[in-house]
């Protein structure tokens, strides 16, 4: 059996975590960059609000509800993540980290050592409750696609109360007759109309077609497993790493600048704090890099005609996770498709091919001594970081020649303060 | 009444030196050979890493009493624990947080009662407007100016 956790509007349920006077009104959270929707209370979808909705779209309703706005603010949703994902690996032997606010746990043999399911996947929603205040719903059936069903249905469904376990026959088909076809785990918008052009609108449908004609008609091998899964048959395990995050085949650190820009050292040193960020995140996973990927885009809404993104691709000599040597790449290659007299909205950059640090392939004439004394440079600098708060020590190439705010930095003009994560960062709360 | 901020939980250990033998003054440290375990101060303080949370207190509601709450105490509070009648706890009245006693009194009656005097006790009257939001295990305190005062407002 596997179970799906999946956290209930997680990131304004972080935020009514820490202001309890939040609860039970419209609240949203909003993306990077103060742009749209991402997170919405289940007052704020009473309303209308769509995921996904620009923000300056919603704001007139949003006045007129008086509903509560936030910037999204992921210092805390990250350790209120990692506090949902410790309990559960504290109570079932396999958890796969499946995204911010889901888990796939492996139940395997538990039923036999510890009783009903239901019973325990109920327990554990009310100790996560109890120990992060954050909601959750439960599904649990015999593959990861059923669990991610019942999981659906499971949020759907009041009268369920947060739970559904496909234990039964009769209880999966009804799960899957519940279940149009586009929802179905897997399932993206090319095969959805495919299916519905066969008149194939439910979950039920799909599961009782064959295995051969699944083959052909979903994309070969993968479409047959999913059907199976819709079947009962488990095709796919837990995808779980011993810190019990994914592991990671890139990294990319892309973002929307707070404003256009088209100054070609502005842009520069917002992709080199980019790539610094990206370095950062590369060494403390302990992996070097030999592909590094430079993007610039315009405004899609502008009236400058596509492509509105460029971008470059450069196969590094060796791989390597010193900022320095990425800054060097990345400016090559910012160069190559920067083009004068535009102006850009976003940026971003690429990092892919990613070997384990200390054990990339090493270059005939390379001289080894430098090498390791750049790894330890770049080992000292991330300790100073670490100690006295992020970009204490940052390289001149990414820091914005004014003074003040970096001109490519986001708005966050309603975020909320880290309240488990920073000892600066204090909210305060009236009692 | 007191009002409550909230600060970061880190688990790096602080490692100190537990000496487990007497050391006799004015002689050559035994201590060498004897030399005990490390002592984790935040596995005393922090035994559930991911359900407790560090909050501050400012206000001068619990001070005075045997809880030793001052204003800008440092409190680790745990959310899994069940609060029982006499502990101190966060607790959620109206959506305003709160740190009190919660003490029950005969029959079914619960209070949410200050350690201080001076402040009133207020009797958990709906129960529908209240909540526990964790239980207060431990109080920090400065005695001399340190790190701790530095987030703490000074009245």
């Amino acid at each position: 059996m596997f179970a799906l956790v999946d956290c209930n509007n997680f990131y304004v349920s972080c935020e009514q975590a820490f202001q309890p006077q939040l609860e039970g009104r419209p609240v949203v959270v909003l993306s990077n960059n103060d742009g749209c929707l991402i997170s919405r209370s289940a007052e704020a979808k009473a309303l209308g609000l769509k995921m996904g909705e620009p923000y300056f779209k919603i704001k007139p309703l949003i006045q007129q509800h008086d509903v509560r706005v936030f910037s999204s603010n992921y210092a805390l949703y990250g350790d209120m993540s990692a506090r949902v994902l410790h309990y559960l690996s504290s109570v079932v032997p396999e958890v796969e980290m499946y995204s911010i606010d889901e888990c796939f746990l492996d139940l395997h043999g538990m039923e036999a050592y510890q009783g009903d399911l239901s019973k325990l996947a109920q327990a554990w929603k009310q100790e996560i409750k109890r120990r992060t205040h954050i909601p959750v719903c439960i599904g649990i059936a015999p593959t990861k696609t059923l669990a991610k069903l019942a999981n659906r249905l499971a949020k759907k469904t009041p009268s369920l109360e947060g739970l559904l376990y496909l234990n039964t026959e009769q209880c999966r088909q009804w799960a899957l007759e519940q279940t149009p076809v586009e929802e179905v785990w897997g399932i993206g918008k090319q095969h959805t109309q495919k299916l519905w052009n066969q008149g194939i609108i439910t979950a039920a449908q799909l599961a009782g077609q064959s295995e051969g004609w699944a083959r052909k008609q979903l994309g070969g091998v993968v479409g047959a497993r999913l059907v199976r899964e819709l079947q009962g048959t488990p095709c796919q395990q837990l995808a779980s790493s011993e810190d019990g995050g994914p592991s990671r085949k890139s990294i990319a650190y892309t973002r929307t600048f707070g404003q256009p820009l088209s100054d070609f050292h502005i842009v520069q040193a917002a992709v080199a704090h980019f790539a610094s960020k990206a370095a950062e995140k590369l060494r403390r996973q302990g992996s070097a890099v030999n592909m590094l990927t430079v993007f610039i885009s315009k405004s899609r809404y502008g009236t400058e005609p596509p492509p509105h993104t460029r971008s470059a691709v450069l196969t590094l000599p060796l791989a390597t996770s010193d900022t320095t040597e990425l800054l060097r790449h990345a400016r090559v290659g910012l160069k190559r498709i920067w083009e004068p007299g535009g102006v850009y909205k976003k940026a971003g950059v690429l990092l892919d091919g990613l070997e384990t640090a200390g054990q990339q392939q090493l270059l005939l004439f390379e001289p080894n001594e430098q090498a390791e004394r750049r790894a330890s440079l770049m080992a000292e600098l991330d300790k100073v970081n670490q100690r006295f708060g992020k970009g204490a020590v940052r390289f001149a190439a990414a820091v914005p020649r004014e003074r003040g705010p970096a001109p490519w930095a986001g708005q966050h003009q309603f975020q909320t303060s880290a309240y488990t994560t920073r000892w600066e960062d204090l909210l305060w709360i009236r009692a | 009444m007191c009002e409550v901020l909230f600060v970061p939980v880190t688990r790096r250990p602080l490692w100190l030196t537990f000496f487990d033998s007497m050391v006799p003054a004015g002689f050559p440290s035994p201590a060498e050979d004897h030399r005990g375990e490390k002592l984790d101060l935040n596995r005393l303080l922090l035994p559930h890493p991911d359900s407790t949370y560090l909050v501050r207190v400012m206000g001068d509601s619990m001070t005075g009493g045997e809880s030793g709450i001052r204003d800008g105490a440092l409190l680790a509070v745990d959310c899994q624990l069940r609060a029982l009648s006499g502990d101190v706890v966060i607790a959620v009245v109206e959506g305003q947080f709160t740190v009190k006693r919660l003490v029950k009194r005969a029959g079914e009656a619960w209070f949410l009662v200050p350690d201080n005097p001076s402040y009133p006790e207020r009797a958990i009257t709906e129960p529908d407007l209240f909540d526990v939001w964790g239980v207060v295990t431990h109080v920090v305190t400065e005695i001399r100016r340190g790190r701790l005062s530095a987030h703490v407002r000074v009245s």
